[in-house]
């Protein structure tokens, strides 16, 4: 056999005929455990940095003198460095742990040369770390969502072919019968990701259109990785976490499809309704303006799904942590959705456009919605990966209600603040602007200090979460499971 | 102007292939039956460890606790039927 | 999975001894999953078909969706060309003739600002000892040529406006070399709009007039000197 041959067939990840399912199971969590708890390690560190650069980025916005002198922490290097290292720090690290245990587990098979895929791993996040360095120093670019050095691109696109190459590898050779929806959201997004990362690096950066191309390749690129990336990983975890612990097969499976499908087939249109009022062909707005409506589909059929599914069942969501986080981001994504659609009409966009609403939005979506649906998920797949229970009931609940109180509290202040913000900049009289630039600023100040606040609450989650989270790593045998819900069999904890 | 058409025939394409690969990904899922039987499609997620109609999921050191309170509840239509 | 290549060689991936019996020992001893079971199986007794339906709302408000999509294309799509920017624009006319209707004062403000005030200021005073004013200055409400003129070709060296001498350089807005090209469109409606802002009350200036002074000064490339403009045009 030759060595190339034989590399092929050693990464075959089938488990050996025979093997009763229950052992593949165990099987495929033991063989995940190093590279998912990795990228929930990488993932956690990630999260407190971006949390650190939000609340720098927010102080400032309501006290501008706040730290700056210094440089590398002037407000335009912190948000952006906020930005990058939330998604491509902890929201990717996040998603690929997930999104691999969750492709792991349905599709009966797991990664071979889990080596490779650490590695890989190692290199994206010191891709990330040179990334958000270059953004602090200096060298951002001065593209929305692309904010690091160009030349960290290459280096990211490599690991995340070495990363994702795993995920369609194991759909590849899944075992056979019926593609449930979550591996369709996954293998969706592992395919979706890397084609809009590489087009926009491409056109905007190393070969730059000229003109309004640019514009047109960077909301379509920052709109997609939203609606093609992080949306189809959380709808994927919610659609097997949901059903999964409440132990019932989701309401209408059909309905679940269709969402899919409509999502894929449509949604890489909507980015456009960004540059509402630019100057680019009007029909391309409005096919924007159509397409993002028309997300209204997979929105409402994906919130009755989930509605029909949670609803008689509420004290099983309240009693299971992970069910509280993921239905928390369900109904998130519902209103996010219908939010972002609305933004999309052009009578709501001359005021949201360019305001605090549009800045509240991104966290509906990237927060409240998918950055709580990985919450929940971790809170489900660290105790199978490492056979032992979470330490502490009490720090989960402290960082639910810190993260549900913070964001909702936030998304109050952003939306109300941003529309405030928005009719006072459309305000004329005689052709001229009644409200100075001041005028609106200082009538934003009351929300700008909600919004810290509610950073303040979002820090104290994320921190009792890292605290639970190391001292799960850490703590051994002392908190081995003892009652038996998360780890049938294995009662004694015998094996590791 | 010649630039921008270039571009333009570029973005086109690139649409063009986004749109006709999930076509072909729909075509393949339904000519391997990927929509029929869709019950059934919709139990995959259970197996022998976490069974369907067993919750899963409980703060830690309260499963015991949650599990009688969710007892009681599952009881409750189960007495309305036979009344 | 039977016919799986690599069955024959991962004997050590065979389950050990210990760790698997306990599981089935667990699930048969948990009465919870006997009650669940039980509760499926009364619950399976329903009829089901072979997937729900989507709901008939759902059909209408889908249906409702895509009617709406088609009217707004319809409406909002300039015709599907690529120098369409406004979404009002209607097919044979419509928007564009009544935002077309040409103001010389609306444009030259717009001209000012972009290009004069830094040095002129807004209020057309300059700035004293750097440059000179244009409010109530006879450089500007004076001789019409000898404005385009100097707005065509620019302005070298010291001049004296309203008994004060300044030595800058005005850049050139006519075709000449380093020149910023303007239309005599433009032209017009910046030396109109000086000569009627800030209570200056000097009357317009014509594109004709614009025209026949840049076709008259054709053959210069270089910018004026005040003496060589005042012998041709004497202060009034």
């Amino acid at each position: 056999m030759s060595p190339l041959i034989s590399f092929f067939t050693s990464i075959d990840p089938r488990q050996k005929t025979g093997v009763p399912l229950k052992v593949q199971l165990s099987e495929i969590d033991r063989q995940m455990r190093v590279p998912v708890i990795m990228f929930l390690c990488f993932a956690v560190l990630w999260l407190q940095i971006g949390t650190f650069f939000a609340m720098v980025s927010s102080i400032k916005l309501h006290n501008p003198e706040f730290l700056g002198d210094l440089s590398w922490l002037t407000f335009g290097r912190t948000r952006s460095a906020h930005l990058n290292s939330v998604a491509y720090g902890w929201a990717n690290n996040a998603v690929f742990g997930v999104g691999l245990w969750i492709m792991a587990r349905l599709c009966k098979v797991t990664v071979r040369h889990a080596g490779i895929l650490i590695t890989a791993g190692i290199f994206w996040n010191i891709g990330v770390a040179a990334g958000v360095f270059g953004i602090l120093s200096g060298g951002m670019t001065s593209i929305e969502w692309l904010e690091m050095p160009m030349q960290v691109a290459p280096l990211l696109a490599l690991s995340y072919a070495m990363i994702g190459v795993w995920g369609v590898i194991m759909f590849r050779y899944r075992a056979l019968g019926h593609v449930y929806v979550s591996q369709w959201y996954i293998l969706g997004g592992l395919f979706w990701f890397p084609w809009i990362y590489m087009i926009a690096q491409v056109m905007i950066l190393w070969v730059p259109a000229r003109g309004t191309v640019q514009a047109i390749t960077n909301w379509w690129f920052a709109h997609n990785v939203l609606g093609l990336w992080y949306t189809p990983m959380g709808l994927a975890a919610i659609y097997y976490f949901l059903p999964k612990v409440l132990g019932r097969p989701i309401h209408s499976y059909y309905l679940s499809v269709l969402g899919f499908w409509s999502l894929a087939l449509f949604y890489n249109w909507a980015g456009v309704h960004h540059l509402i009022g630019g100057p680019i062909p009007v029909w391309l707005i409005s096919a924007g303006i159509v397409a993002s409506v028309m997300m209204v589909i997979p929105a409402i059929v994906t919130a009755i799904n989930h509605h029909m599914t949670a609803v008689g069942n509420a004290r099983a969501v309240w009693c299971s942590p992970t069910l509280r986080f993921i239905v928390f981001g369900a109904m998130s994504y519902t209103f996010a959705s219908l939010f972002g659609s609305a933004m999309a009409l052009r009578d709501i966009n001359v005021v949201t456009h360019f305001s605090q609403f549009t800045v509240g939005h991104a966290h509906h979506g990237a927060y409240a919605f998918f950055t709580m649906v990985m919450f929940g998920s971790v809170y489900f797949m660290v105790p199978r990966l490492l056979k032992r229970e979470w330490p502490s009931a009490a720090l989960i609940k402290v960082h639910f209600w810190g993260t549900a109180i913070g964001i909702g509290i936030m998304l109050f202040a952003l939306h109300i603040g941003g529309w405030i913000q928005g009719e006072m900049w459309n305000e004329l009289k005689d052709g001229a602007p009644v409200y100075s630039n001041l005028d609106v600023s200082q009538a934003l100040v009351k929300w700008f200090l909600s919004r810290s606040f509610a950073g303040i609450l979002l820090t104290i989650g994320h921190v009792a979460f890292l605290v639970n989270f190391v001292w799960m790593l850490a703590g051994g045998k002392s908190t081995r499971y003892k009652e038996g819900p998360t780890l049938i069999g294995d009662k004694e904890g015998s094996t590791l | 102007m010649e630039s921008w058409d270039g571009y333009l025939i570029f973005i086109a394409a690139m649409g063009a292939m986004f749109f006709t690969s999930a076509v072909l990904v729909l075509v393949w899922a339904l000519k391997h039956k990927q929509f029929s039987k869709l019950n059934q499609g919709a139990r995959v997620i259970f197996d022998e460890e976490e069974p369907e109609g067993v919750h899963t999921d409980y703060f830690p050191g309260e499963a015991a606790k949650a599990r009688e309170m969710l007892a009681k509840e599952e009881h409750k239509p189960l007495k309305h039927a036979t009344r | 999975m039977s016919d799986h290549p690599n069955s024959d060689h991962k004997p050590d991936r065979l389950p050990n001894e210990r760790g698997f019996d306990p599981h089935e020992e667990a699930a048969y001893a948990d009465d919870t999953l006997h009650r669940v079971h039980q509760q499926l199986q009364r619950e399976k007794e329903e009829p089901t078909e072979g997937f729900s339906p989507i709901p008939i709302f759902l059909l209408f408000l889908f249906g409702g969706l895509v009617f709406w999509a088609g009217i707004y294309m319809a409406n909002n799509s300039g015709e599907f060309r690529p120098d369409i920017y406004n979404p009002e624009w209607k097919p044979g006319g419509g928007g564009n003739e009544t935002a077309a209707a040409w103001d010389p004062i609306k444009r030259g403000d717009r001209l000012f600002r972009n290009n004069c005030a830094a040095c002129h200021q807004a209020d057309g005073n300059g700035v004293p000892g750097s440059f000179p004013p244009l409010a109530s200055s006879p450089w500007v409400v004076g001789d019409e040529a000898r404005l385009v003129k100097i707005l065509l070709r620019g302005l070298q060296g010291p001049i004296e406006v309203m008994g004060t001498t300044y030595n800058g350089a005005m850049p050139s807005y006519g075709d000449n070399s380093g020149g910023a090209g303007w239309s005599d469109r433009d032209i017009h409606a910046i030396a109109t709009y000086i000569r009627q802002s800030w209570g200056n009350g000097a009357p317009p200036v014509s594109e004709e007039t614009v025209a026949a002074v840049r076709a008259e000064i054709a053959d210069r490339d270089k910018a004026w000197t005040a003496p060589e403009l005042l012998e041709m045009h004497p202060m009034e």
